[in-house]
């Protein structure tokens, strides 16, 4: 027994959700369109419905404020009042009470002991037509002036509530407007149709309770389809109206009376209204009982992990699958050939088809949006109207709740920072209403969603100051700096160009978390702005998670796994070093791609895998963070859809890899994470210190993990951390002057003294005999060339690094290397001045400690 | 007396180890591993235990015993962990051994080393001793090592 009565609670719960969803969008459409009734009968029908379910089953909390929502929406559904801005707030709060208080019976069984008498009693304030806000509505006036024949409007304007004896004159007004909305409206009636469609079984229940005729006549307008039985079939098998009436009334739109039946029956007195309104109650019965077949029918709730579940055995069939085709290959037994292949087909089938069980429209994770942006636009004090296309463009489920966060975040972001005020706007010549368009479609295998909005567009120039002194780049970086890399800078780390830090954003975190998010999914977001045109973010995301095509390629005798999405093209390279095209740039590889210097990765050094020589090379060309650069792999073997699996948290400090999958012989192969590949080898920008960026460990991060350049002085080596260097130059030794007894190079226009590294390290050294010298370009305000021997690499240090810290030293590519702070060799070596000697103390001992940053752990 | 406990034996380096029957999921003989580069040298690889990724674990590596020749057959015993199974790679099975609670010692001051934390004490049994591994501590100084280095 008690299981009976949860299971009508979970029910009820679980309806309740989906209808109070649809009523934040129908409330917030109903602000546009104060007059459309259907969606306004629609929307009291729903809260009706939770209020009446919620009373049988005793929740008195949330009977009472329901109540007084469902009273405040009567009012407005009679005309008495109008949908007003103050009172779509009250509307949206009760809906938000509602499902906190939902929340609590799902956690506590009960519907608490706090009932909302505040937001009751406001409910309350705005049923009164005298409240502050709004007179009666001139415009349901209008309608109801244009009927004629209906009874005086100000009769209905002092009933409160529509009861039985009033049902056919708001029957008829309400066809009416409904008419109207059809003309107006694109679709009035699907949106009204839904809840009706997902009436709840609880709802049953809620009805039963209630006289048949209280049924809210109001949905009639929407469910006379012709799929149910005429009006006037209806009417004269009841024996109210007469057959030649129904026809007069028929000829009678047919020459251009927009009127229902109904209602002109009942202007021309051939029926009573009240044998209409029961018509149409009539009608509405049916209309239910053939929605509530169709659905119950056609459609089944399932639990999502039952479906998870179905596709981890969907993902080992594949494997399976892909085991037995290359074992079957070459079998000469043909009836093993032909039931393999079967085998193929129809397991590609079956994974193909749950992937689709598993999809949703995007306009699940859309669903929310309207109710954002009036939140958001009306805290800025910002007009927008949303727009959107392609809701129903599907994705995998576990993609749209990835998505889900960061699509609002960008939302929130074009209203607050993209769409200007309105007296902003008008004066730029544009509408005062900012337009913000949410557009969703599938291209090549991927989702592509974009965020458009019609505002200030984004300013590279602005950009390039915040981060500038924010301290994000030089102002020589950024000076060099093309546009279109500098707009690329909102997606760094605590960076945001708000001028004033708002409620809704510019709090630091933001663009940066977003795209983190959207390509740990594997996925990218991309920026396109026109200076007071607006911008465009355009989010690309794969289209599930779980399997991906991916290429497959052999490096050192593994094979390892690219995911396709990241490969934009393969080129086959002879081996020998002189034909193979690979270039040195100083001391990066390169190679010219149709002209266009492409960095290269040695896939073999990047994972230290030992390095035999191979008679065939081949380069991949991927793309990650809107940047190519070359792998270079020994062969490429497949391609493949591949099972991604994750891999155990005992890997979790190798960040190499998005996971590993089970190959057709059985086994393991590891995906490369691009990503983090080019990261890896200073191909994609690791600015800002960090590679990772969630938002607490920032800090820690950037002091955790440095890229160092390494360089020999003398008979040591040394690590430079790379972010207090500017350039590497090769300068000749004529080139070297002298002011006092300090040496000096002209450097862009400027006089940079040099220092001797080997000299400030004590490790000897000194001016090689070689004329030409290798200055480390150091500082960001005057420059200071560091002279080396040698520049050996770069390399980043983590906190799986050996570090000394008392001693400063760390142990790089296997060596022991010293940390160099450049700025305090600087300072002893006496080009800053600081309260330090001009050459300091130095000597062997330790004084080190000093020169030498200790923040490497 | 107290109740006696299985131990599931295992070989390595000529010393005899147990591990709790209850913790070990499986034994597996040698795997085809997929070594996995960069990660941590106690890391041997990844084995595919039907259809499911499995870590395995060098455990000379990890008690700093010297390297297993190549070509010498390991075997893979599979526990249970908080991190899901992991696969432990030893030089070769044993048995499974009953012992007595009283038997067991802690392990004395004189051993060092990586062994000092990983072996939880010993069984003085019939023929060698039996050292009981930690399997808790192998995981999971592995899994803080590494997270530090995910932080």
């Amino acid at each position: 027994m008690d299981d009976e009565v949860d299971e009508v609670v979970a029910e009820f719960l679980m309806e309740s959700h989906e209808n109070l969803d649809q009523l934040d969008n129908d409330f917030i459409e109903l602000e546009e369109h104060p007059h459309d009734k259907a969606l306004l009968a629609s929307v009291f029908r729903t809260i009706h419905t939770i209020k009446g379910t919620c009373g049988f089953l005793g929740f008195s909390h949330l009977e009472s404020l329901t109540h007084a929502g469902e009273h405040l929406l009567s009012q407005l559904r009679t005309g008495a009042l109008t949908l007003d801005g103050p009172r779509t707030s009250a509307l949206l709060a009760m809906v938000d009470a509602v499902r906190q208080m939902m929340r609590l019976i799902e956690q506590t069984g009960g519907d608490g002991n706090a009932p909302s008498e505040a937001l009751i009693a406001e409910l309350e304030r705005l049923s009164h037509p005298d409240s502050d806000v709004a007179a009666p509505a001139p415009a349901s006036a209008t309608h109801t002036d244009s009927h004629g024949d209906t009874p005086d409007p100000t009769d209905r304007e002092t009933t409160n509530v529509v009861e039985a004896e009033e049902l056919g004159t708001t029957t008829v007004t309400t066809q009416h407007t409904a008419a109207d909305a059809a003309t107006t409206s694109e679709q009035p009636a699907p949106a009204a149709k839904k809840p009706a469609a997902k009436k709840p079984a609880a709802k049953k229940a809620a009805a039963a309770k209630k006289p048949a005729a209280k049924k809210p006549a109001a949905v009639a307008p929407t469910t006379e389809a012709p799929a149910t039985a005429k009006l006037g079939e209806i009417l004269v098998d009841s024996g109210d109206a007469e057959q030649s009436a129904v026809d007069l009334a028929l000829m009678e739109q047919d020459l251009g009376d927009d009127r229902k039946v109904g209602e002109i029956m009942v202007a021309h007195g051939s029926t009573p209204p009240q044998a209409v309104s029961e018509a149409l109650d009539r009608q509405v019965d049916q209309g239910d009982n053939d929605n509530k077949g169709s659905i119950a029918d056609s459609t089944i709730r399932v639990e999502v992990t039952r479906l998870d579940r179905l596709m981890n055995l969907v993902g080992e069939l594949v494997l399976s699958r892909n085991n037995i085709l290359q074992a079957v290959a070459g079998n000469p037994d043909r009836n093993l050939v032909t039931a393999a292949q079967r085998l193929d087909l129809i397991t590609s089938d079956l994974q193909e088809n749950l992937m689709k069980t598993r999809m949703q429209p995007v306009g699940s994770a859309w669903s929310k949006m309207p109710r954002v942006v009036r939140e958001v636009a009306n805290a800025c004090g910002k007009h927008v109207r949303l727009e959107m296309i392609g809701e129903e463009t599907e994705l995998d489920k576990t993609v749209i709740d990835a998505i889900r966060d960061p699509l609002t975040h960008l939302v929130r972001n074009a209203i607050d920072h993209g769409i200007e005020r309105p007296d902003i706007r008008k004066s730029a010549g544009k509408s005062s209403d900012g337009r913000l368009l949410l557009k969703a479609s599938h291209e090549s295998g991927q989702v592509v969603i974009e965020i458009t909005d019609d505002g200030g567009g984004i300013d590279a120039e602005k950009v390039k100051a915040k981060a500038v002194s924010n301290g994000v780049i030089s102002p020589e970086h950024a000076a060099q700096m093309p546009e279109r890399d500098a707009i690329n800078l909102i997606f760094l780390p605590g960076f945001s160009t708000a001028e004033q830090v708002t409620a809704v954003s510019g709090r630091g975190v933001g663009m940066d978390v977003v795209k983190t998010k959207i390509e740990q999914i594997g996925g990218t977001v991309d920026v396109n702005t026109r200076l007071g045109h607006g911008s465009t973010f355009t989010v690309k995301i794969p289209l599930t998670l779980a399997i991906v095509p991916a290429l497959l390629v052999r490096c050192a005798g593994e094979r390892f796994a690219i995911p396709e999405i990241n490969v934009v093209e393969l080129v086959q390279l002879k081996h020998d070093a002189e034909s193979s095209g690979i270039e040195m740039l100083h001391n990066a590889p390169v190679y010219r791609l149709r002209g266009q210097l492409l960095p290269l990765v040695d896939l073999r050094g990047i994972l230290e895998l030992s390095s035999e020589a191979t008679d065939r090379i081949t380069l991949a060309v991927l793309q990650a963070d809107d940047r190519q650069f070359g792998v270079l792999v020994d062969e490429v073997v497949d391609t493949q859809e591949i099972v991604v699996k994750p891999l155990s948290r005992l890997l979790s400090s190798v960040s190499m890899y998005a996971g590993a999958t089970i190959m057709g012989d059985g086994r393991v192969a590891l995906i490369l994470d691009v990503f983090r590949l080019g990261q890896h080898a200073h191909v994609l920008s690791e600015s800002a210190g960090g590679t990772r960026f969630d938002r607490d460990d920032e800090r820690v991060v950037a002091n955790e993990s440095s890229t160092m350049l390494l360089v020999a002085a003398g008979d040591r080596r040394a690590a430079l951390r790379l972010d207090q260097i500017t350039r590497l130059e090769q300068i000749t030794i004529d080139a070297i002057e002298w002011r006092g007894h300090q040496q000096v190079v002209q450097y862009r226009g400027d006089i940079m003294p040099l220092v001797q590294l080997g000299d400030v390290m004590s490790a000897g050294g000194g001016l090689s005999e070689s004329d030409e010298l290798t200055v480390v370009v150091c500082g960001h305000g005057p420059h200071v060339g560091l002279v080396v021997d040698t520049i050996i690499d770069i390399c980043v240090t983590d906190s799986t690094t050996l570090v000394d810290a008392e001693q400063n030293t760390v142990v790089l590519q296997e060596k022991v290397t010293e940390i160099v702070d450049v700025e305090r060799v600087l300072a002893a070596g006496g080009v800053y001045p600081t309260d330090q000697g001009a050459y300091g103390d130095y000597d062997q001992s330790g004084a080190y400690a000093d020169e030498y940053e200790g923040s490497m752990v | 007396m107290a109740e006696p406990t299985s131990y599931c034996t295992f070989w390595l380096d000529g010393q005899r180890f147990g591990i709790e029957v209850l913790e070990v999921q499986e034994v597996l003989r040698t795997q085809s591993m997929t070594p996995v580069p960069l990660a941590p040298t106690a890391i041997n690889g990844l084995i595919n235990l039907r259809g499911q990724i499995i870590t395995a674990i060098d455990l000379r590596e990890r008690l700093e015993l010297p390297s297993r020749e190549d070509g010498d057959a390991s075997v893979n015993i599979v526990v249970r962990t908080d991190e899901g199974p992991v696969s432990i790679l030893v030089d070769s099975i044993g048995g499974v051994l009953e012992v007595d609670r009283a038997d067991f010692e802690l392990p004395p001051e004189t051993v060092y080393g990586a062994g000092r934390d990983l072996i939880a004490g010993v069984y003085k049994v019939d023929g060698p001793l039996l050292h009981v591994l930690d399997v808790g501590r192998v995981i999971g100084e592995l899994v803080t090592a590494t997270r530090k280095g995910d932080a």
